[in-house]
């Protein structure tokens, strides 16, 4: 195993960088395969535009975190192969904290900032500087039957118990569902639960005092939801506890469920000809608690630029370039993913557009803390074990927050040093 | 006609060549294998993560003791050990038997040799995503089948919990490697020569006793080496449970192999994740021997019983 992860760091280290020799600056960035072909006509227009600027577009896996071990392997060999590094908000923090990103805020003033939508621009930071220029976000919808509640004289739950309610009262399984969502032990399922964590007016991870808030009351609430939707009131399939984001859409998309939480990209695909619940889907913001507020979690890309780069002025003409709103529209018009300029929705005049901006402006970001990954997973394999009945909701939540206390503990990084003094990793 | 002397000097030359001819191998293996197992053993006695910049900082067995107190890592060095248990003996059972069918002479035998290959032959993450779907609650051809068998009354979320959940990652590794196992076993069942089974034929040995007699210890080495080589491949079972449950539900199918890549490249926890590296390494290399020691013996004691049987048959 270790001698593969070697072996695999020194292969990358080994990749030739794409530089060309006629005074053309050549910039590495990894991205996802480019299947609508949007990506290479902005590249080639941003090279007539800047001649002495080509962008290499080095075509990774589809997986997120897949790309993000292929830029951490090429960051720990030193001299890493990628100019632009195209980042998820999740990988900010650690690569921020790693000390590979090159520090952006001060290359636009805050009103220049602030033409994003604010918690893209949270999604970008890390200890209060920002390290990336957002260029999609995600946040999570609550899609439901519009047909359905309509017929019922229901609308929209506000409020968790709503959605129970409504769920139960509606449902007929297994060939209607109430709730689908994404119960899986992998990052979504971070990502559903901190959306009901907020709900109910708790907390994750603080991460100016590193106080950790899951075994609170509001954490136990939170947890015991979302185990109640599938043992108690069983408005969830027993199948939910191993869904990702396509299988729960596909249950929704054949008229098998009520209720669907997941992301934006939803939308087109269910109103797609062939549809079965085409015109059917409303679009509302994640319910809440009497005690917190509505919330979805913060996803999303954006371009940073990596530290090692020899061209990290030609690097920041290309961000400025690609979150433009003419080019923000055209990559939306390809690929339907959401912007997170803000004039894209003030200026348009889609009813779905606007229902999606009221949910993206609840967005919040998973804790900022360099040991994210770790946090989450630790999460993910607590949470799992509750709603497959290994562990009560309380026992549960205990044990998240212990073992992520002792994590944060034992590698807590000092505050006082500036983050970006980090030198370079010395695995080599 | 050569002097001795002579053929003494081409013996010498010839050896040195030899040795000559080593050398890229040498190197090959000291630059791959060799030095990266040090540095990893060097890596584990520092701590490097993100708590220290990701600068190495000397810090003695202190990531010995941190992994002799991670219950997380004990569970999942458990959890291997249960998969490698159950899927390695039942394919060492199924690829017995379908190597036995296949020695047979029977029309059609070449594609079906072929044809049970195919699952080895297929890569592995292509094959885990389409058994997750296979195993699917709602939409999956597993809970179909069955409850067209009637064997089910309802449709069970198969990874939606630990215990199905490892049954299933079993299912789809024993699905995928058995062919492995087959193939050694059945180049091991094509080198017993044909007149061992003529010798206990004529002393009027039935087919389990010539089975018992002649294939079964005369196939031990085979199954010896078939038996080393899944078990060092199953301690490090990745791929097939990271696609398909990701080590889920609540951690019940994480190997020791998932958690070690997510401290390695995940957490950035140099130091810690070699430590774990190092630890599984000796703890693999304990189960070998293990396994090494009886079967080494029962081969012997197994040879000198065939050997006895066929001196008692000549002897007639």
């Amino acid at each position: 195993m270790g001698l593969l992860l070697l072996f695999a760091a020194s292969l990358v280290g080994c990749e030739k960088r794409a530089e060309s020799t006629e005074g053309v600056v050549v910039l590495n960035v990894l991205m996802e395969p480019d299947t609508t072909g949007i990506w290479r006509k902005l590249f080639a227009e941003f090279h007539e535009r800047n001649p002495g600027i080509q962008i290499h577009h080095v075509e990774g896996p589809t997986a997120t975190d897949a790309r993000e071990d292929l830029y951490t392997t090429s960051f720990l060999s030193g001299e890493s192969a990628y100019d632009l590094v195209y980042a998820d908000v999740v990988w900010i923090p650690k690569f921020a904290a790693a000390g590979w990103l090159e520090d952006l805020t001060d290359r636009w003033s805050p009103s220049e900032w602030d033409r994003f939508i604010s918690g893209s621009i949270e999604g970008s930071k890390y200890r209060g500087r920002i390290y990336r220029v957002p260029t999609q976000i995600d946040g999570a919808v609550l899609f439901y039957r519009k047909d359905l509640l309509a017929k019922a004289g229901e609308r929209p739950p506000a409020t968790f118990d709503d959605l129970a309610q409504i769920s139960q009262k509606l449902q007929h399984p297994p060939q209607l569902w109430g709730f689908v969502w994404q119960g899986k032990q992998y990052e979504g399922l971070a990502c559903d639960f901190l959306e009901v964590l907020i709900g109910y007016g708790g907390f994750w991870i603080n991460p100016d005092t590193d106080q950790v808030g899951l075994d609170q009351p509001a954490g136990v609430a939170a947890l015991t939801f979302l185990t109640d939707c599938v043992q108690k009131w069983k408005i969830s399939p027993p199948g939910v506890t191993t869904y990702a984001e396509e299988q729960s859409r596909q249950l929704f998309q054949s008229g098998r469920a009520i209720f669907l939480r997941n992301w934006p990209y939803v939308w087109p695909l269910s109103q797609r000809e062939e549809s079965p619940i085409k015109g059917k889907v409303g679009l509302a913001p994640m319910p809440k608690s009497d005690d917190g507020r509505p919330a979805s979690t913060l996803g999303g890309y954006g371009f940073a630029i990596a530290k090692s780069s020899h061209h990290q002025d030609a690097a920041w003409k290309f961000c400025e370039f690609i979150s433009a709103l003419p080019q923000i529209r055209r990559i939306n018009q390809a690929t339907a993913i959401q912007p997170a300029l803000k004039s894209f929705y003030e200026n348009s005049p889609d009813p779905v557009q606007q229902a999606i901006y009221r949910v993206l402006q609840t967005t919040v970001p998973r804790p900022p803390v360099p040991q994210y990954a770790q946090a989450s997973d630790i999460l993910q394999r607590y949470v799992s074990a509750a709603l497959t009945g290994r562990l009560t909701p309380k026992q549960a939540m205990r044990g998240a927050a212990s073992e992520t206390r002792l994590l944060l503990r034992r590698t807590r990084t000092s505050k006082g040093r500036d983050s970006h003094a980090f030198p370079m990793a010395q695995l080599r | 006609m050569r002097t001795p002397a002579h053929n003494k000097k081409m013996r010498l030359e010839d050896q040195a060549f030899g040795y000559l001819m080593l050398w890229p191998a040498a190197i090959f293996v000291l630059v791959v294998a060799v030095y990266p197992v040090l540095r990893i053993l060097w890596l584990s006695f520092f701590t490097q993560n993100l708590g220290t910049g990701l600068h190495p900082q000397f810090s003695g067995t202190l990531n010995y003791v941190r992994l002799l107190k991670d219950g997380h890592y004990w569970q999942t060095m458990m959890t291997t050990t249960v998969f490698t248990f159950i899927a390695v003996s039942t394919e060492l059972l199924l690829g017995l038997w379908f190597a036995l069918l296949l020695n047979e002479k029977f029309h059609g035998r070449s594609f079906a040799r072929t044809a049970t290959l195919i699952p080895w032959a297929l890569p592995t993450a292509v094959l885990a995503l389409a058994w997750a779907w296979i195993f699917n609650d709602q939409s999956g051809v597993f809970n179909d089948l069955m409850m067209r068998l009637g064997l089910l009354s309802r449709p069970v979320a198969w990874l939606g919990s630990g215990p199905t959940a490892m049954f299933s990652v079993i299912f789809a590794d024993v699905w995928k490697t058995t062919p492995f196992m087959m193939i050694i076993l059945l180049a091991g069942l094509q080198n017993i020569p044909e007149d061992l089974y003529e010798a206990v034929q004529i002393d009027g040995a039935r087919a389990w006793n010539s089975f018992r007699l002649i294939t079964l210890p005369m196939l031990m080495p085979s199954i010896m080496l078939a038996l080393l080589f899944r078990t060092i491949q199953s301690f490090g079972i990745f791929d097939l449970i990271f696609v398909m449950t990701g080590g889920g539900p609540g951690g019940a199918t994480e190997t020791v192999a998932i958690y070690n890549y997510r401290t390695f490249l995940r957490y950035l926890d140099f130091g810690y994740g070699a430590a774990m590296i190092v630890v599984t390494f000796l703890i693999t290399s304990g189960i070998c021997l293990l396994i090494y020691w009886p079967l080494s013996r029962t081969r012997g004691a197994r040879a000198l019983a065939t050997e006895r049987a066929v001196e008692k048959s000549e002897a007639m």
